[in-house]
């Protein structure tokens, strides 16, 4: 055979037949003869012995609890045979697997960290927590503050996630500049903030005074709008770095969205007969108390809502494949109505909701446009 | 076929040919035993031919195939490696699958965790391993690691058997150099 490296003249053997032992008796009493004479053989025969020998001893290892998804696309394979029936419930039962604790525990251990989770996530100006129906909308001046883990020391309000086209984007503002100042008033934190918009309405203009990224103090005026995201622009938010930094952090794993929502690869969303999207493996045992990001997700749950089982495959509009995706789509989407794509039962569903719940059986109007 | 990891006189294969009669009579108790008892292994003979995550996917794929063909078990292997049987096809199908760019991933892979305490010397075999081309490597993990075959590695490559040899022939090469090497240091 060609391609042995050996110079010694004993080219015609292959010595990985040797070593697995495919030699004839007589080949092999050849080459062990010649074993002896030739140092070069020789070595190389005792390197591969040590490769057998650990061979066997190769580590074993853990699959990973929380395996994180895969990115990128694969094409959907067709698997050969009828689907499951339960072939929902036996992914989540997978899935489930994964989670070494109690899965009831786990979920009110990390709902109690929800506040937490959310306080990572963005946290919108007040107006998007169910409010009472005669109170005035909240002016608004174009960005959503951060809470303090995620956001960095500021004497100021963080612009944690600016919109695009905004009056504060139109004068040069940037996502992780820092308001300190509305008309004339050293604003020291979000509540200030807060407390300075809720005696003003929408259409007023405000002097604002923001720290810029160079460290520079620029005075603008900007008019009062009203919270409005568009739902067909993704990425209508421009996001600041420690959002970013924020949410490219692994989730530690007692966190209940990785419990909540499993990203299904490919081929097992196929293999459901559904688009790719996330799993719900598990319903939380409690609704979150407040409108934040995953509130919201929480909210979903409940009759007429999500379901374990169910694959979440797009979020009014926007393609679900990751929780990435579930965020991003929150994160950019707070209308007062969305409509949630699942897959559930081996049929696609829609399912409607407003913030803080389902909504009723959908009539002819369209009901879910965002302000 | 030998086998280096999968261990077990032949009475175990009574329990698995009945843990086999469970899932296919759709028992997903029995899914999640065989889940439990194999996924480490599957993920292991995965992660030598495929990244991390697409060998998390792998696993998935591997168990759901297991679970709808566990009617077609006959009990002549043992159920685990049977699984691993699977999961290997899946992953070789994702390495035809894998395009080019694919192999640049934005997020560089950590090693996963060893399940049971492992020697340095292993740890180094196991890098080299990974480290080599992924022609070299497939036919490696196949023979050296899972046993097979060259006429069966041939078969599921799409390969001729000499070009199989040649491939196994300078993996081994590379490996053993690549430990005499490390001996040195």
């Amino acid at each position: 055979m060609s391609g042995n490296r050996n110079a010694c003249g004993f080219d015609d053997v292959d010595p990985s037949r040797y070593h697995t032992g495919e030699m004839r008796a007589a080949e092999r009493a050849a080459f062990e003869g010649h074993l002896g004479v030739c140092a070069s053989c020789a070595s190389d025969v005792a390197a591969q012995r040590r490769l057998d020998m650990l061979v066997p001893q190769l580590p074993l290892y853990r699959l990973p609890a929380a395996a994180p998804p895969r990115r990128g696309r694969r094409a959907l394979r067709r698997v050969a045979g009828a689907g499951l029936a339960a072939a929902a419930g036996v992914a989540a039962l997978l899935l489930a697997r994964d989670h070494s604790r109690d899965a009831a525990g786990l979920v009110a251990e990390a709902i109690a960290s929800d506040a937490a989770l959310i306080d990572g996530l963005v946290r919108s100006v007040p107006g998007t927590p169910p409010r009472r129906a005669d109170a005035a909308p909240m002016p608004w001046l174009g960005f959503v503050t951060c809470s303090k883990d995620i956001v960095p020391q500021v004497d100021g309000v963080y612009v944690c996630a600016l919109k695009r086209e905004s009056p504060l984007a139109r004068e040069g503002i940037r996502a992780g500049d820092v308001l300190i100042a509305l008309d004339g008033q050293r604003i020291r934190s979000d509540e200030a903030m807060f407390a300075f918009l809720a005696g003003r309405q929408e259409g007023e203009i405000v002097a604002a005074t923001v720290r810029t990224s160079s460290g520079e103090a620029r005075r603008i005026r900007v008019e009062l709008t009203r919270r409005a995201l568009g739902p067909r622009h993704p990425f209508d938010l421009e996001w600041s770095p420690a959002l970013v930094a924020s949410l490219e952090r692994p989730v530690p794993p007692h966190e209940d969205l990785t419990r909540i929502f499993v990203p299904l690869s490919d081929t097992a969303a196929a293999h459901l007969g559904s688009r790719p999207g996330v799993l719900v493996a598990l319903e939380p045992t409690r609704p979150a108390e407040h409108g934040s990001i995953l509130g919201l997700l929480l909210y979903a749950f409940g009759p007429g809502g999500l379901r374990a089982g169910d694959v979440v495959t797009e979020i009014h509009g926007r393609p679900i494949r990751d929780r990435g995706d579930l965020m991003k789509a929150l994160i950019n989407e707070k209308p007062d109505s969305f409509t949630i794509s699942v897959h559930r039962d081996g049929a696609p569903h829609v399912l409607r909701f407003r913030r803080g719940g389902p909504a009723p059986p959908p009539n002819a109007s369209s009901a879910d446009r965002p302000r | 076929m030998t086998l280096t990891s999968e261990a077990g006189p032949i009475e175990h294969r009574g329990s698995d040919v009945e843990l086999a009669r469970r899932m296919a009579a759709g028992e997903r108790t029995a899914l999640a035993e065989a889940y439990d008892a194999h996924r480490d292994q599957v993920f292991t003979a995965a992660h030598r031919l495929v990244d991390r995550s697409a060998a998390a996917d792998v696993v998935q794929d591997a168990f759901l195939l297991a679970f709808e063909r566990a009617a077609s078990y006959r009990g002549d292997a043992p159920l685990g490696a049977w699984i691993r049987r699977i999961a290997i096809n899946v992953a070789l199908g994702e390495l035809r699958r894998a395009r080019w760019l694919d192999r640049f991933r934005s997020r560089p892979a950590e090693p996963p965790q060893p399940a049971r305490p492992v020697s340095a010397e292993a740890i180094d075999l196991d890098r080299a391993i990974a480290a080599l081309p992924e022609t070299l490597r497939t036919v490696f993990v196949l023979h050296a690691v899972e046993g097979y075959s060259h006429e069966e590695i041939a078969g599921m490559l799409g390969i001729g058997e000499a070009a199989c040899r040649q491939r196994l022939h300078r993996a081994r090469t590379r490996l053993a150099a690549r430990l005499e090497r490390s001996e040195e240091t």
